[in-house]
């Protein structure tokens, strides 16, 4: 099973320590939300986990380094949904969606099936020949996520995909990085709502002050005292469906408590 | 490629004209004549004064258009040009420093290294300065710093020169003109601006996956610190040699990539040729109208007119902009 593992991993600005990580293993197949207050790390992690960024300790790729891969093979392997996205040039977005091709070198002829069939699943065959500038920005966080997933890749991992996006397509998006997860992809995604990443995770990694102070899956880990805690946030127990079945999990319900 | 193919033809059709248009204007059987032997004092003009003149104007339009298209696509944004980034003034400051201080002739290859490494200097502080995903507008504040600073550079030579009849001569040569070029002036330039050129063309693809920005470029495979580094390099050598011949023509490297950009959909990877061949149709054509256009004093300098043009073009790009100005763009 394809997994991505990180060992010892740390990101330092100057003197300050933004993420630290002893052992973490991201295994396909799963999806993994990532949560934590502003701030606390978890895009240093993905980019950290990409390489994105300069890093100590150790990243593995399946059974390689990734610092041994060429970047074309990493890039095959975990593919990458920054935040806010934004398009330098009002480019079609098929085209957008093709450069999601790029790691392959296939031309366009080759790319052109999979770019359609994406467009066709993420809704977007109407907007094909648009302007992606011209797009609304839930229209265009879809264009994004097709190009992520025109590559095909072990691992997707997405940052705040839904920050922009209306609750239809929350869940939309949701359901969609959930089938890809049952389909054998490994999902890492960053999100702020606890109630979505109770309904879509199997596995819930929280992320405070630069280190992972919990894991486990979402009934486990979504405790009163932590939510609380991590968040400084007045909380109550609700029964949520989660994709091991009903549990029953903490939810933010007040700013009570202590800023994080 | 129609569009390409169209505009080859106005720059092949420029280019008989700029054989053309002297002193004197030949007409097109009087050309052929030339060319086919049977009028060999004219041949002489169109051969050794004319033809430099012409391929220098392809050459270096064509570089300055293309190294504008380049940079844009590497900063994402339509405001970036060579000259916003100071590079031709780095560059004739390196030339300038290497004419006046008489380390060598006006016809040596020192003078396009010169330029080049002024070039260089410029673009490569830029980015230094800019850092990584820096919005435009530090990147145009520091390339108005740079140009200031090569600017003052080439004043302070200028002032420094031992003989000013060699100052005046190189004071009239930062205009920017193509003037009375040989072909030693093609031959020491030719190289640089022909290497530089590829070396930016082979970055097409690349530019194209940054359009989504440098992060997801990066994590789609491509060796974002190695394009630019690479694109940088390739706008030093062809800006900075076709300063070191021409002195600073500015403007083209704006406009030629925007009067192509929408014919292309936009496409950086796409809009590069056309780009290049606008570049130089545009210095053809300026070219040509500093040579139509009767003045009673010396002629005016083709460098002068592509500001003149160019400045007000600047101008209402910079309107149209203004609201992603305002805010902080796209990094």
């Amino acid at each position: 099973m394809s997994v991505i593992r990180a060992s010892d991993v740390a990101v330092r600005v100057g003197d300050t320590e933004l993420f630290a990580a002893e052992d973490l293993t991201l295994r396909a197949g799963e999806l993994t939300a990532i949560v934590g207050p502003n701030g606390a790390g978890k895009t240093s992690f993905l980019r950290a986990l990409l390489g994105l960024i300069d890093h100590t300790g150790s990243v593995t790729y399946g059974a390689q380094t990734r610092d041994a891969l060429s970047l074309r093979d990493r890039a095959r392997f975990a593919a990458y949904l920054p935040q806010g996205q934004s398009h330098a040039w009002p480019l079609p977005v098929r085209d957008v969606v093709a450069l999601g091709r790029f790691p392959h070198g296939d031309n366009a002829k080759q790319a052109s099936e999979i770019v359609e069939q994406a467009l066709a699943r993420l809704g977007l065959s109407e907007l094909a020949d648009r302007s992606v500038l011209s797009l609304s920005g839930g229209e265009q966080m879809r264009v994004a996520l097709a190009r992520t997933l025109v590559v095909g890749a072990s691992f997707l991992l997405v940052d705040e995909p839904l920050a922009s996006l209306d609750p239809h397509y929350q869940f939309a998006l949701l359901d969609q990085l959930r089938a890809e997860a049952d389909a054998g992809v490994g999902v890492v995604m960053v999100l702020h709502d606890l109630r979505l990443a109770a309904r879509a995770a199997d596995r819930l990694l929280v992320i405070a002050d630069g280190q992972i102070t919990a894991d486990g899956s979402p009934a486990d880990v979504m405790t009163q005292g932590l939510i609380a805690k991590v968040f400084g946030v007045a909380t109550r127990l609700e029964e949520v469906a989660t994709p091991n079945g009903m549990a029953s999990v903490a939810l933010p319900e007040g700013s009570g408590g202590a800023a994080p | 490629m129609g569009l390409n193919l169209l505009l080859a033809v106005i720059v092949a059709a420029l280019a008989l004209a700029s054989l053309m248009v002297g002193a004197t204007v030949t007409s097109p059987p009087a050309l052929l004549a030339a060319f086919s032997g049977a009028d060999e004092r004219l041949a002489l003009i169109v051969t050794e004064i004319r033809l430099p003149r012409t391929l220098l104007a392809v050459l270096i339009g064509g570089c300055l258009g293309l190294a504008g298209a380049v940079l844009q696509g590497l900063v994402r944004n339509p405001l970036a040009s060579p000259s916003l980034f100071g590079a031709p003034s780095a560059a004739a400051l390196g030339a300038v420093i290497v004419i006046s201080s008489g380390v060598a002739g006006a016809l040596s290859f020192a003078l396009p290294v010169a330029g080049m490494a002024g070039a260089l200097a410029s673009v490569g502080a830029l980015f230094l300065i800019a850092g990584r995903g820096a919005p435009i507008i530090v990147l145009l504040l520091a390339g108005v710093v740079l140009s200031s600073f090569a600017a003052a550079g080439t004043s302070l030579a200028l002032n420094l020169a031992p003989n000013p009849f060699a100052a005046l001569e190189v004071a009239f040569w930062l205009l920017g003109s193509l003037e009375d070029r040989s072909f030693q002036h093609v031959a020491m330039t030719a190289p640089f601006i022909v290497g530089g050129g590829l070396l930016m063309a082979s970055q097409a693809k690349a530019l194209r996956v940054l359009s989504l920005g440098e992060e997801a470029a990066q994590s789609l495979g491509v060796a974002v610190r190695r394009v630019r580094l690479l694109c940088v390099i390739g706008v030093a050598a062809s800006v900075g040699a076709s300063v070191s011949v021409a002195g600073t023509i500015g403007f083209i490297g704006l406009v030629a990539p925007h009067l192509v950009r929408p014919l292309v959909g936009y496409d950086p990877s796409r809009t590069l040729l056309p780009a290049t061949l606008a570049g130089a149709a545009l210095l053809l054509a300026a070219d040509l109208l500093v040579r139509l256009v009767p003045t009673s004093g010396s002629p005016i300098k083709v460098g002068v007119v592509t500001a003149l043009i160019g400045a007000p073009f600047f101008l209402a790009l910079v309107l149209r902009e203004r609201r992603a100005l305002a805010g902080r763009l796209p990094s």
